[in-house]
C-alpha cells in the first residue's frame, strides 16, 4: 500500500515538474510567434518604411507606406529617371515588436509620460486596482453572507435567487448610464458597474458552493449539540472556506473583466485612460504595455492567492489535484 | 412470533450464567423506549413505510444490534432516535422522556466519515465539549483523555485526511463519547472497513463499552459481527419495516474471536440466516423482486467466451 503511494508521489513530483515545464513553453510559444513575425522580414511585413524619400514629394522619413505603393512609386520614378526612394519592410504600427513593448513597459515605471495630457502608467494603474478593490469588497461584503445564507436556509435562498438569476443576464454595462445619473462621473458608477457585474454571480455561486457541503458534516454537528447561529459560523463557514476562496479567486478575475467597461463610464480614467490615451497619439507599444500589466497584475495576484491558499488550508485536499 | 417451544432450537437455550446476566440487565433501568414508532416518507414517488410499529427498549449498559436486510429502514430508526428525523407515529423515549431533535446526550458514529476536516484531531474531539460552554483547556483536557482511550494520543494534532479509514473512526467515537451521551448510535460504524480493521475496531469498542458506562445502539449488516458484539439483536424486516425478532446473544462474555465457531455462535448465526435469507420463501419472493425491479442481466458476451 505504502509502495504504490510512494510510487505515486514519485509520479506526482515528476509530473509537477513537468507540469511547471509545461505551463512555461505555453507563454514562451506565443511569444515565440510573435518574435518570428516581428523580426523576420519575409513572414509578413506588409508596409515599408521610409529611409529616404527619393524623388517622391509626399514620403518622408520615416513614414510607413504600403509595399504596393512603394512599387509603384519606385517604377514611376525609375521611368521619370528621378531619385528612386528607399526603405525597409515593417509590419504596421499597430504591432510593434516584442523589445518596443518591453522597453515602453519600462519607461512607463521609469519615466514619466511624454505627453502632458496622458496620465503616467503606475499612477494609471493604481488607480483601476483601487477601483477593482472597492468593487469587490463592496460586492462580497454583500454577496459573500447572502450566498452562505441562502445556500443555508431554502427559504432564504427560493426568495432571493430567481430574483438574481433574472438579474445577471442583465448586462452591467447597460447599468452605466443609469449609474452616471445617480453616482457622478467619478468612480463611483465605476465601481458601481464593477459590484453589479459582480455580486449576482457571487450571490449564485457561493450559495451553489454552500449546499454541496456534506449533510453527514451538518449532522454530526447536531448531535454534537450546535445549533442555529454557531451551525453556521462553526460549521458551515469553516466547511466551506477552502471552496469559498477558490470562487471569490474566480469572481476577481471577472471583476477585472469588467474593469475596462466600468472606466470608461463617465470620465474616463485608470488604466483605460491610460490604453486610449496612448492609443490616440499611436503609441501602440504603450498599448501593449498597458494591457500587459492588466495581465500580469491579475495573474500575479490569482498565483499569490492560490499560494496563499495553501498555506490557509492545509486541510484542503482538492488543492493537491490542481 | 416466536417459533413453538417443542422444536425451540439452540439459539434460545442460555447458560445459567448467561441467563443470570440477562437477568441481571433487565433489573437496570431503561434507557431508550421506543413504542409503536412509525415512519413514513412522503416522495414524489408516493408515500414509503420505512419503519411500522417499531416496539423494544434498551437498559443501561447494554449494546443491542440492529440487523436486517438492505432498505429496512434500519439507518431510518437510528437517525429517527437521533433526533435527526421525525418520526410520523408512536413515541421513542430517552430516560421517559420524548425525543426532540438532536442533543448532546445521546452520541452519533456514522458510516461515512463525518470529522470537521478542518479541525485537527483533537479540536475534533474539543468540539463537543465547547458547545457545552466548556472552556478551552477543560475541553482539551477532555479530549486529551479521550484520544489517549481510543490510542490516538500521538496523531492529535494530525488532520482527518491523513489517518486511515480505522483510525478516523476511533476518533469519531472520541468525539461522540467524550460528551458522555446516555446512548451511543452507530450506523455501520465500520461499514466501509477492511476485515482486518474491522475486528480490530470491534475488539477495541467492546474494550471501550466495557469500560465506561455508556448504552450502545449499533447497526450492522454483518452477522457475524452482530453476534461477536451483541446482548440483543433487533432484527429487522422490510417493506415495510418491522420488528422481526428481537434475540437475546446466548454466546457468554466475555467475548473473543475464538467463539465464532461455538455452537451457541453457530446456533444463533443460523437462526439470523434464516430470518434475513428465508430459504423456503425463496420462491416467493423472486416472484415479489420481479415486481420490485430486479436487474435484468444482458449478455453483452460471446456464448463460446464463458467464464464458467
Ligand atoms: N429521505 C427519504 N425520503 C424518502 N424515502 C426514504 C428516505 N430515506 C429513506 N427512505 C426509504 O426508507 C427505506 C429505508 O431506508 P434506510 O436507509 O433506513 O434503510 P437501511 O436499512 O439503512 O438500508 P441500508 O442497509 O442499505 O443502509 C428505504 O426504502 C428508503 O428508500
Ligand atoms: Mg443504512
Amino acid at each position: 500500500m505504502s509502495a504504490i503511494s510512494r510510487q505515486l508521489n514519485k509520479l506526482m513530483n515528476a509530473d509537477s515538474s513537468i507540469r511547471t515545464l509545461y505551463g512555461v513553453a505555453s507563454f514562451l510559444l506565443p511569444l515565440l510567434i510573435w518574435c518570428l513575425v516581428s523580426y523576420t522580414p519575409f513572414i509578413w511585413h506588409p508596409k515599408v518604411l521610409i529611409t529616404d524619400v527619393g524623388g517622391v514629394d509626399y514620403f518622408q522619413v520615416g513614414m510607413l507606406v504600403d509595399k504596393e505603393m512603394f512599387a509603384s512609386e519606385m517604377a514611376n520614378m525609375s521611368v521619370a529617371l528621378q531619385p528612386l526612394p528607399a526603405g525597409t519592410p515593417a509590419n504596421p504600427i499597430y504591432l510593434p515588436a516584442p523589445h518596443e513593448v518591453a522597453q515602453a513597459l519600462y519607461n512607463g515605471f521609469a519615466n514619466p509620460p511624454k505627453q502632458a495630457d496622458t496620465p503616467s502608467m503606475p499612477a494609471s494603474i493604481w488607480h483601476s486596482i483601487q477601483i477593482i478593490f472597492w468593487g469587490f469588497l463592496i460586492s462580497s461584503v454583500i454577496g459573500v453572507p447572502l450566498g452562505i445564507i441562502s445556500g443555508t436556509y431554502n427559504r432564504v435562498g427560493r426568495l432571493n435567487e430567481p430574483f438574481i438569476e433574472f438579474f445577471r443576464y442583465l448586462p452591467a454595462p447597460a447599468f452605466g448610464a443609469l449609474a452616471v445619473a445617480v453616482l457622478g462621473i467619478y468612480d463611483g458608477p465605476k465601481i458601481a458597474i464593477i459590484v453589479i457585474g459582480t455580486l449576482f454571480q457571487q450571490v449564485l455561486i457561493i450559495a451553489n458552493t454552500t449546499r454541496k457541503l456534506e449533510t453527514t458534516i451538518i449532522e454530526a454537528a447536531k448531535t454534537l449539540g450546535t445549533r442555529n447561529f454557531r451551525l453556521l459560523t462553526r460549521v458551515v463557514v469553516p466547511g466551506i472556506l477552502p471552496d469559498l476562496y477558490r470562487d471569490q479567486r474566480i469572481l476577481l478575475g471577472w471583476a477585472w473583466t469588467y474593469l475596462i467597461v466600468a472606466e470608461l463610464i463617465g470620465t474616463s480614467t485608470g488604466i483605460t485612460w491610460f490604453i486610449t490615451q496612448q492609443a490616440r497619439y499611436q503609441h501602440f507599444d504603450n498599448v501593449y504595455a498597458g494591457i500587459m500589466v492588466i495581465g500580469i497584475i491579475g495573474f500575479g495576484t490569482d498565483l499569490l492567492l492560490a499560494k496563499l491558499g495553501k498555506r490557509l488550508f492545509p486541510w484542503d485536499r482538492t488543492q493537491d489535484k490542481s | 412470533m416466536k417459533p413453538a417451544h417443542s422444536t425451540r432450537p439452540g439459539y434460545l437455550e442460555q447458560s445459567p450464567a448467561v441467563k443470570a446476566r440477562f437477568d441481571k440487565i433487565k433489573q437496570r433501568e431503561v434507557i431508550l423506549e421506543v413504542r409503536n414508532l412509525g415512519k413514513r416518507f412522503v416522495t414524489a414517488q408516493g408515500e414509503v413505510d420505512a419503519l411500522r410499529d417499531i416496539n423494544f427498549s434498551i437498559h443501561r449498559r447494554e449494546l443491542v444490534c440492529v440487523i436486517g436486510p438492505s432498505g429496512c429502514g434500519k439507518s431510518t430508526l437510528i437517525r429517527i432516535l437521533a433526533g435527526l428525523e421525525n418520526h410520523t407515529s408512536g413515541v421513542a423515549l430517552l430516560d421517559g422522556k420524548p425525543i426532540d431533535g438532536p442533543g448532546q446526550d445521546r452520541g452519533m458514529v456514522f458510516q461515512g466519515y463525518s470529522l470537521f476536516p478542518w479541525l485537527t484531531v483533537k479540536k475534533n474531539v474539543m468540539f463537543g465539549p465547547e458547545m457545552k460552554g466548556h472552556g478551552w483547556e477543560q475541553a482539551e483536557r477532555e479530549a486529551n483523555l479521550w484520544l489517549e482511550l481510543v490510542g490516538l494520543s500521538k496523531f492529535s494534532d494530525a488532520y482527518p485526511h491523513q489517518l486511515s479509514g480505522g483510525m478516523r473512526q476511533r476518533v469519531a467515537i472520541a468525539r461522540a463519547l467524550v460528551n458522555e451521551p446516555r446512548i451511543l448510535l452507530m450506523d455501520e460504524p465500520f461499514g466501509a472497513l477492511d476485515a482486518q480493521t474491522r475486528a480490530k475496531m470491534q475488539s477495541h469498542l467492546m474494550e471501550i463499552w466495557r469500560n465506561i458506562d455508556v448504552t450502545i445502539l449499533f447497526i450492522t449488516h454483518d452477522l457475524d459481527e452482530a453476534i461477536y458484539l451483541a446482548d440483543r439483536i433487533l432484527v429487522l424486516k422490510p417493506n415495510p419495516g418491522e420488528v422481526h425478532e428481537l434475540i437475546e446473544v446466548p454466546v457468554p462474555r466475555p467475548r473473543s474471536p475464538a467463539q465464532f465457531s461455538s455452537p451457541e455462535f453457530l446456533a444463533t448465526k443460523a437462526r439470523l440466516e434464516e430470518l434475513i435469507h428465508p430459504a423456503a420463501k425463496a420462491e416467493k419472493n423472486e416472484a415479489e423482486e420481479e415486481q420490485n425491479g430486479t436487474p435484468h442481466l444482458i449478455r453483452f458476451t460471446n456464448v463460446n467466451d464463458n467464464v464458467e
